[in-house]
């Protein structure tokens, strides 16, 4: 009895180490769900990335671009925030696909000849989204002339499928001349 | 120890997970900084393209304000660099930053108070600048050499900060300088190197009056008749009342260059080409203005002022018998296919006058209705009309073809008569002359000749005129060059004698310098023999009035040195202008082919474009220099490719199809400014003809200077798209210029011509703006980016 473990000393190991890894495993987790946290940060990065590059190469050539669609739809006020924030393309560019795609812009459900490339969407990413919003460029000396938009690239995403879907959001931005 | 184990082991363990937590929150911050870089790297590259956007809209505006000299000068260092502190770097910085205070999203609330992404800096740099056309050598002279135009490469840098992280972007991009001139062909309202045979352009029928002689059907090659000139204006302006600038009218407006004949008749030699000047003072048609406007200017009642010649050394002019004194005139008279005041014999024309026996092909068997064509006059008129004449400097062998009766008149007007003219066999020196009872031996009494034609030297004087040109001959060895009337349109002041037509144009004689008059030698005594006729050997075309004249010492002041005759406007002179290409070979229809360049180069217009409407209208999508690269197959005379509608041009451009035919459907129009459009538009065939589709006018220079092969016999060409007699675009109306290898009629190939197509006529404007020599010339050039960038970095900023 002398030679082995007391029961007082097995109890105190064991509440030293349930003290000890308790806030360890809560720590670890902690760092889990950081470590998931920047990894889709930077999926998001990615994701606004390819857009914003397609958006501004893009630049030059929204007039004709919305000429076009103006066009193919029939609708004469047509503008660049609608054509953007067109429901069926928003859908598209938030689908899940297994492969890069082109979506092309649309408007009413006809396709126009422009399309932006787009990555796969990773599942717990539920919104891919572009948003236009005319920017006022009264009293400026040299970016007067035409009409700016700020375009506006939202990614959200979860990190578990408990979470809300868009939990997690980053957004970015590219100024456009049309 | 059981209990140290644990207490070991749990802080290894923590260690570890401390470790491991350290390096997720490390990450972590890593990731969130990238995202928040990767907005500021967004933000600095939409900078960027925004300033690049700026640069290139703007046209020239903001080189203008920034670095003038880019546009205007030689270079003379390959960098040029506006820094930061430069005022539209600055402006630049604040408007950007005044965007991006817009941005609500990306404000930082995690500091007091709540800090908006902003515009640290913009600069600009343009790198690796040199000249277009580094050469100096005669090859490069003969294609044309704009010492200013210029590439490079322009640097764009732009830094942003966003939450504490800085990124600058920077874009590099090729630019160029080119000028909206395409060639030395536009220092000319017309420019036309070939001419099928030496009466080409004189088919237009007109009365006595002036006006147009419908009833006038040109036999050559095949029966049509012209209902109306093609006028030449030169220029804005017309001059200015009884007191024109000689100097300023050869400085600023467009000259006129038609190349010599080739008649295969004489053996496939080289010919002058003669313009017949038409009758009349008729506002639109009449011809009489050239030789001088009537002081008294009532409607019906204008005439040319006689000349009165006053010659003693071949004239003697007695005072016979029951008159007080008498004169002998001369009278300048231009041709005429009707004369109403002939009565039965009025469609003889000038001919029925019995004056000129060159009117008739056969003067012995009489006149013919086959003749009626020897007194039609030219369809081109190169100096304006009588409303708005304009002087300007013909080059070329062009010989100004009239006519002139001479009269004894007492200076009472009792009595005056119309002298006849003679061929030297039919002169005899012991005949009376009628009236005046005297022989005409001893009226035109020197020099004195032994033999049975004494004094015919001296009645040659006053024959018809041009009697003896040989036009399948050059140079020419008789005749008046057409520069003659440079002198005779500012005439008269009341009382003074006509310009003496043996000296060419004495104002042309008078100015010595190049820059006015090329070869102003030459013109003055002339290895011809026919004063004031300018060769088109060895032209130059220079710059500035003072910045010298030999393009060996003087080479940036020598836009052109070389035969005119041999230029051709190949790829050759373009390689490094061209801007853009658009390769639209791989299609199969022209309709195709018409579609792509249409989306290419235009697109509708935009309220803010200010054009006349927005339904089939298009403008520019761009400034630049377009090269259409088509099918190796394509001919002319069939593979057209056309533009859309009308254009409102807002922007310059140049366009070049490179084989087969470019057809302009319809008007083509510029904002006006000081008279003339201020946007420069040029369209070339390269090898191929344009085929006009309205009678519009078009704000353009038009260019079909390559006789190129297939089609209508050829390229270089300016055509009805819908000609006469069963089309209804029979007028060509252009305000810029026409640079076409050929344009006139041929005596027997029905070959289609210019002006067998528009056998209305139509007007051609010279635009000053594509005057190389005038003041408005920098303004031709554009700086022009490349639209997409050789290089694009973003790295972190201090």
């Amino acid at each position: 009895m002398r030679r082995g473990l007391s029961l007082i000393e097995i109890l105190v190991a064991l509440a030293v180490m349930t003290l000890a890894l308790g806030p360890m495993i809560t720590l670890l987790s902690s760092s889990n769900r950081v470590s998931n946290a920047s990894i889709y940060e930077v999926m998001a990065v990615h994701y606004a990335a390819e857009l914003a590059e397609q958006l501004q190469r893009f630049a030059g050539r929204y007039d004709d671009i919305l000429t076009d669609a103006r066009i193919r739809s029939g609708n004469g006020g047509l503008t660049l925030d609608a054509l953007l924030m067109d429901p069926g393309f928003t859908t598209e560019l938030e689908t899940i696909h297994d492969e890069t795609k082109a979506v092309p812009l649309q408007t009413s459900g006809v396709p126009l000849k422009v399309s932006l490339f787009v990555s796969p969407l990773h599942p717990l990413f539920s919104r891919r989204r572009l948003e236009a919003r005319p920017l006022n460029n009264t009293g400026m000396a040299l970016l007067n002339a035409g009409r700016y938009w700020d375009i506006k690239i939202t990614l959200a995403w979860r990190l578990a499928p408990s979470e809300p879907p868009d939990r997690h959001r980053a957004e970015f931005s590219v100024i456009v001349r049309e | 120890m059981i209990l140290g184990l644990v207490i070991l082991l749990s802080a290894v363990l923590g260690v570890f997970i401390f470790s491991y937590n350290s390096m997720v929150r490390q990450q972590n911050l890593r990731a969130h900084h990238e995202m928040i870089g990767e907005v500021a790297s967004m933000l600095a590259l939409t900078g960027v393209q925004l300033f690049a956007d700026k640069i290139n809209t703007s046209v020239n505006s903001l080189i203008l304000m920034a670095v003038p000299t880019l546009l205007s000068s030689v270079p003379t260092t390959p960098t040029i660099s506006l820094g930061s502190g430069h005022p539209i770097c600055q402006q630049m910085q604040d408007d950007f930053d005044k965007m991006l205070a817009q941005l609500p999203h990306l404000v930082d609330y995690s500091v007091l108070p709540p800090r908006n992404p902003r515009c640290l800096s913009m600069d600009v740099s343009f790198e690796e600048i040199q000249q277009i056309a580094p050469n100096t050598d005669s090859t490069q002279f003969q294609a044309g050499r704009d010492p200013v135009e210029k590439l490079g490469e322009i640097v764009i840098s732009c830094t942003v900060e966003h939450r504490g992280l800085r990124r600058k972007a920077q874009m590099r991009r090729q630019f160029r300088v080119v000028s909206m001139v395409p060639g030395p062909f536009c220092r000319f309202s017309l420019f036309v190197p070939y001419t099928p045979w030496p009466y080409s352009y004189n088919a237009l029928g007109v009365k006595f009056s002036g006006q147009v002689d419908l009833g006038y059907t040109h036999p050559f090659p095949v029966p049509r008749t012209f209902t109306n000139p093609l006028k030449i204006f030169n220029g804005t302006d017309s001059y200015a009342g009884t007191s024109p600038d000689d100097r300023a009218d050869l400085r600023n407006r467009g000259w006129i260059f038609l190349g010599p004949s080739f008649d295969p008749s004489a053996g496939g030699g080289t010919g002058t080409v003669l313009l017949r000047l038409p009758s009349g003072f008729d506002h639109d048609t009449g011809g009489h203005f050239l030789f001088c406007l009537p002081p008294n200017v009532l409607a019906g009642k204008e005439v040319v002022r006689p000349e009165k010649i006053e010659d003693p050394v071949h004239f003697d002019l007695p005072v016979p018998p029951a008159v007080a004194s008498f004169m002998i005139g001369g009278l300048f008279q231009g041709f005429f296919t009707t004369d109403p005041g002939l009565g039965a014999n009025q469609n003889r024309g000038a001919a029925g006058w019995n004056l000129w026996s060159g009117l008739v092909a056969n003067p012995s068997t009489g006149w013919t209705p086959s003749d009626r064509w020897y007194c039609a006059s030219s369809w081109l008129y190169p100096y304006g009309d009588r409303g708005r004449p304009s002087r300007t400097l013909m080059i070329g062998p062009v010989l100004a073809a009239f006519l002139k009766l001479y009269f004894l008149k007492a200076a009472d007007n009792s009595w005056k008569f119309i002298l006849q003219g003679l061929a030297a066999p039919d002169y005899n020196p012991a005949s009376a002359v009628p009236h005046i009872g005297m022989q005409f031996q001893q009226l035109f009494k020197l020099p004195p000749a032994p033999d049975a034609k004494a004094g015919y030297t001296s009645y040659s004087r006053v024959m018809p005129l041009n009697g003896d040109v040989n036009p399948s001959v050059y140079p020419p060895t008789a005749g008046y060059a057409f520069n003659t009337l440079f002198d005779f349109m500012k005439y008269p002041p009341v009382g003074t004698p006509f310009p003496n037509l043996d000296q060419g144009s004495v104002a042309l004689g008078a100015i010595t310098n190049p820059f006015f008059v090329p070869n102003a030698e030459e013109m003055r005594i002339p290895p011809s023999g026919i004063r004031g006729l300018h060769p088109y050997e060895n032209v130059r075309i220079l710059f500035r009035e003072t910045g010298g004249a030999d393009p060996t010492t003087d080479p940036d002041n020598c836009y052109f040195a070389g035969s005119l005759l041999g230029f051709r406007f190949t790829s050759a002179n373009l390689l490094r202008r061209v801007s853009h290409y658009l390769d639209v070979s791989d299609t199969t229809t022209p309709a195709e082919e018409s579609e792509r360049l249409r989306d290419f180069l235009l697109r509708p217009p935009l309220p803010a474009d200010g054009a006349p409407g927005s339904t089939g209208w298009w403008v520019p999508k761009r400034a630049g220099v377009f090269y259409v690269k088509r099918r190796s197959t394509i001919t002319s005379g069939g593979d057209r490719i056309s533009l859309p509608g009308r254009i409102w041009l807002n922007k310059p451009f140049i366009l070049i199809v490179e084989r087969g035919d470019l057809e302009i459907p319809q008007k083509i129009e510029s904002r006006i400014s000081n008279g003339a459009p201020d946007t420069l538009c040029s369209l070339i065939a390269l090898e191929g003809n344009l085929l006009i589709g309205t009678t519009d006018e078009i704000h353009a220079y038009l260019v079909a200077l390559n006789p190129g092969p297939g089609g209508y016999g050829g390229g270089g060409k300016v055509l009805s798209a819908n000609p006469p007699p069963t089309g209804s675009v029979n007028r060509l109306n252009v305000f810029g210029g026409v640079a076409a290898w050929e344009m006139g009629l041929y005596r027997t190939d029905n070959t289609r011509t210019t002006m067998g197509d528009f056998t209305g006529g139509g007007t051609i404007k010279y635009n000053p703006r594509f005057n190389p020599s005038s003041d408005l010339y920098p303004a031709s050039r554009v700086f022009l980016m490349e639209e997409r960038p050789s290089q694009v970095l973003v790295a972190g900023a201090d």
